[in-house]
């Protein structure tokens, strides 16, 4: 049931209408059924590792409140780490590492035989995993007491709106919202339509459209120059963001119509100024987990420079790991990691450069060209995290080079007639807009929003551009993969 | 878990609930109205003025209301040759021009459509009109299945369309003002538009797509190619699932009306794909059930031929026709012969 669906229109509009009919004592109860629900309609017999993944922990969550022993503790913390990193491992990292090893020890002549299981990977597996171990983790370490209610645990770990694609939320900010009354409000209901919009905007009318051009060039890359290969790199670029902030957008939306607040997943990503802004901005309830359960219990940047950037390169590996089982992915977080990196060593040797040329004096110019780097740096890491192999992504990234033989074309060929390539550009330019004003003119937006007639037109515009220029053809959210 | 602590209200009535949230109510209420006048505006427009429209959706939708309430074909006597598929079909079939190289023995229809391959259900109203053709004339297989006509959880591109039949509505008009530039205005362009339209039907379901044509004289230049030409590479070769309730239906069909179906050759340009291969085991797949596979899988034209990089202009349109009855014409004459 994607949330871009009739479907799930229908559904969420049944869930709603019955949230506020009942008493608030038995809305837990509602919200964890439409939840399971909701999970189901993916595949019903994948319920049963959210169920395990949430007896588990919540039995360990108990535990670890009263246990006084540090040893105790400790097995028990790893009793959660383990069960929930082995359902992970073992439906959706098993079969990549079985051949990486069989590939490993072939490369010696040595032929092992390890079985390959090919799960359908359960969808949300790697948000709600993470979600449950951070509640585990804070457990322990008794930055957040236990829940007692298996109920309300079960819905923190399961909540519709945010389960299959996150946010991945902090159990001291969800939790304890399930508890608070609240009721219908028009503030709350508003902001929340306008998110699920604005959401919907971004999947339908730019991300899936972009996808058809992404499909067709990354398909058969050595069949396009460089232009094109540039442009669909480009078109990815948007379609990742697009996707992904959209389900984070209408999640976020759904659940401020229930009354819960869920954390912002995107603040204007590439408007970034470093690729440690980047990090800030993308992903963001990701890049906080890392930061908070891996980054700082490894020493963070409070050690040596050395271990620091060690910290970096462990962190962002995995969070390549983390995005899929391939080494395709593997790659796109050690260019992150490489990007950080360069960036520590060498940023204030960049900034004596600026300097000694007069461009420290021209804010503005410094941010545009900021952002442009950092731009860049990000799509060679999107070649990786799109390339179907890594042969792929080099093959793409030496294409870019290729500039002869330009055959302008093969532009109307790629998928799109030229009305919808035209206008899905200009939808592109229409979001980086937004974000800008929103990111860097926020009051400017905020008085112009004031004015009811502003407000509607946008409203209107918003719902028809949906109609007219929106694709709705049955097409994944990428962030399902994961 | 702690007790819900919320205030009871002792007037719950749905008057009391209406009133405390009248803004959220008037809101949605405002909203929804104004976007049901927009939509009745659009709605007008596109039934209204349907020149506005793209050449494909005209065509698409004057063909289906043709094929509903006129009779296609007229004369009892002579061989009733259909030929469904997409617009390739569409801009590549002059059934005109095939019934003279007939010298009048056959009477042939174009029901290929824009974006259709679901030619199945067409031909049983044809056959239920009591308009059986002898021949059916196929470039691609039977779609897979029969299509689902779930109202509200189908899919949402059918309930996008059934909601907002004038999806297109801002494209089209776009384009439309846009070439009307090159055709003396909108007015005279709108009048050409819905003549367009009836010329096809007067040429028996046969159209060029003068919307994507953007080259001079309608031709593609010589030496016109794009990077996702394979010229090394045969295109892929035609399969169809017969294990389907679809296959099985059509098949009794074409048994009981005694319909012949046949496989003809599409077209690509010259360079597009190598030439093509023989298609042996879509063939002997075929063979128990009397389907014929006439020609090779495709045929290569030359640049000069196609308006566009995948239609024919009015020549190619011709050549590709003349071709077609050259390859039926003996197969065609045996029925000629058995009812005489």
């Amino acid at each position: 049931m994607l949330f871009t669906s009739f479907q799930f229109l229908v559904f969420f509009c049944a869930v709603t209408a019955f949230f506020f009919t009942i008493p608030h004592r038995f809305r837990w109860i509602l919200l964890l059924l439409s939840s399971y629900y909701f999970y189901m309609c993916w595949k019903p017999e994948y319920l049963v590792l959210i169920i395990a993944t949430t007896a588990i922990n919540y039995i360990v969550g108990l535990l670890l409140e009263k246990a006084e022993s540090l040893t105790y503790r400790k097995i028990l913390l790893s009793i959660s780490l383990i069960t929930s990193l082995g359902i992970l491992f073992a439906f959706k990292y098993w079969d990549f590492f079985s051949s990486s090893t069989k590939a490993l020890f072939q490369a010696f002549n040595i032929f092992i035989d390890l079985p390959a299981y090919h799960f359908l990977l359960p969808v949300g597996i790697s948000f709600y995993t993470f979600q449950t171990l951070s509640y585990t983790i804070d457990v322990y370490q008794r930055r957040f007491p236990a829940e007692q209610h298996p109920g309300i645990f079960a819905l923190y770990v399961s909540f519709f709106p945010q389960l299959v694609a996150g946010p991945i939320e902090r159990s001291w900010r969800l939790l304890p919202q399930f508890r608070k009354v609240s009721s219908l409000d028009y503030e709350r209901v508003s902001s929340g339509l306008r998110m699920i919009l604005w959401g919907v905007i971004k999947k339908v009318v730019i991300a899936d459209k972009v996808a058809v051009v992404v499909q067709t060039v990354y398909s058969t890359p050595e069949t396009y120059s460089g232009p094109y290969l540039i442009l669909a790199t480009i078109f990815f670029a948007f379609q990742i963001y697009c996707d992904f902030s959209a389900y984070s957008d209408i999640a976020v939306g759904c659940a401020r119509i229930l009354g819960y607040d869920l954390m912002i997943n995107f603040r204007q990503p590439y408007f970034s100024k470093s690729m440690k802004d980047f990090w800030r901005r993308w992903h963001i309830s990701l890049s906080t987990w890392f930061r908070d359960y891996l980054y700082i219990p490894l020493g963070g940047n409070r050690t040596s420079k050395r271990k620091m950037l060690l910290n970096i390169s462990l962190v962002f590996l995995l969070c390549g790991l983390w995005h899929g089982a391939a080494w395709t992915f593997v790659l796109w977080g050690g260019l992150h990691a490489t990007f950080l990196i360069f960036e520590a060593t060498f940023v204030e040797r960049i900034k004596i450069g600026l300097d000694k040329i007069g461009l420290i004096k021209f804010q503005r110019l410094r941010r545009c060209l900021a952002s442009i780097y950092v731009f860049i740096f990000v799509l060679v890491g999107w070649v990786f995290f799109r390339s179907e192999s890594i042969d792929d992504a080099f093959l793409i990234l030496k294409g870019w080079t290729i500039w002869k033989d330009l055959n302008i074309n093969t532009l109307w060929s790629l998928g799109l007639p030229r009305f919808e390539m035209i206008t899905a550009i200009l939808s592109i330019f229409a979001l980086l807009f937004t974000d800008w004003l929103t990111g860097f003119r926020p009051t400017f937006f905020t008085e112009l929003w004031k004015r009811r007639f502003f407000r509607w037109s946008l409203y209107l515009l918003g719902f028809y551009s949906i109609v007219f220029l929106g694709v709705f053809k049955q097409i994944d959210f990428i962030y399902f993969q994961f | 878990m702690t007790k819900c602590n919320t205030p009871q209200n002792p007037d719950d009535s749905p008057q009391s609930i209406l009133v405390k949230h009248r803004e959220l109510i008037r809101s949605l209420v405002a909203f929804t109205s104004l976007t049901a006048l927009i939509w009745i505006v659009l709605f007008a427009v596109y039934i209204y003025l349907p020149g506005l429209q793209n050449g494909s959706d005209q065509i698409y939708n004057a063909k289906e209301k043709f094929l509903k309430q006129d009779n296609i074909f007229h004369s009892d006597k002579k061989i009733k040759v259909v030929i469904f598929g997409d617009s390739k079909v569409l801009t590549g079939f002059m059934p005109k021009f095939f019934d003279e190289l007939s010298e009048g023995q056959t009477e042939s229809f174009n029901l290929g459509l824009p974006n259709s391959h679901k030619w199945v259900s067409r031909l049983k109203l044809l056959v239920k009109k009591g308009e059986k053709p002898d021949y059916v004339l196929l470039t691609t297989p039977w779609p897979e299945t029969y299509a689902k006509n779930r109202l509200f959880f189908g899919k949402n591109t059918s309930i996008m369309r059934k909601a907002f039949p004038f999806r297109s509505l801002l494209r089209d008009v776009t384009l439309f003002f846009l070439r009307s530039k090159k055709h003396d205005g909108p007015i005279n362009f709108y009048r050409k538009s819905i003549e367009e339209v009836q010329k096809m039907i007067q040429q028996r379901g046969y159209y060029f797509i003068y919307g994507q044509s953007h080259f001079p004289g309608h031709r593609l230049p010589e030496n016109f190619n794009v990077e996702t030409d394979t010229p090394n590479l045969n295109a892929q070769l035609r399969d169809a699932n017969l294990d389907t309730p679809l296959f099985k239906d059509l098949l009794d069909l074409s048994i009981k009306e005694q319909i012949k179906l046949i496989f003809i050759p599409i077209y690509f340009r010259d360079g597009q794909y190598a030439p093509a291969q023989d298609n042996k085991l879509f063939k002997s797949k075929l063979k128990p059930y009397e389907i014929n596979i006439m020609g090779p899988e495709y045929w290569l034209l030359p640049n000069k031929f196609f308006s566009d990089p995948m239609h024919l202009n009015h020549e190619g349109a011709q050549e590709y026709t003349r071709r077609l009855w050259k390859l039926l014409k003996k197969e065609l004459a045996r029925n000629i012969t058995n009812s005489h």
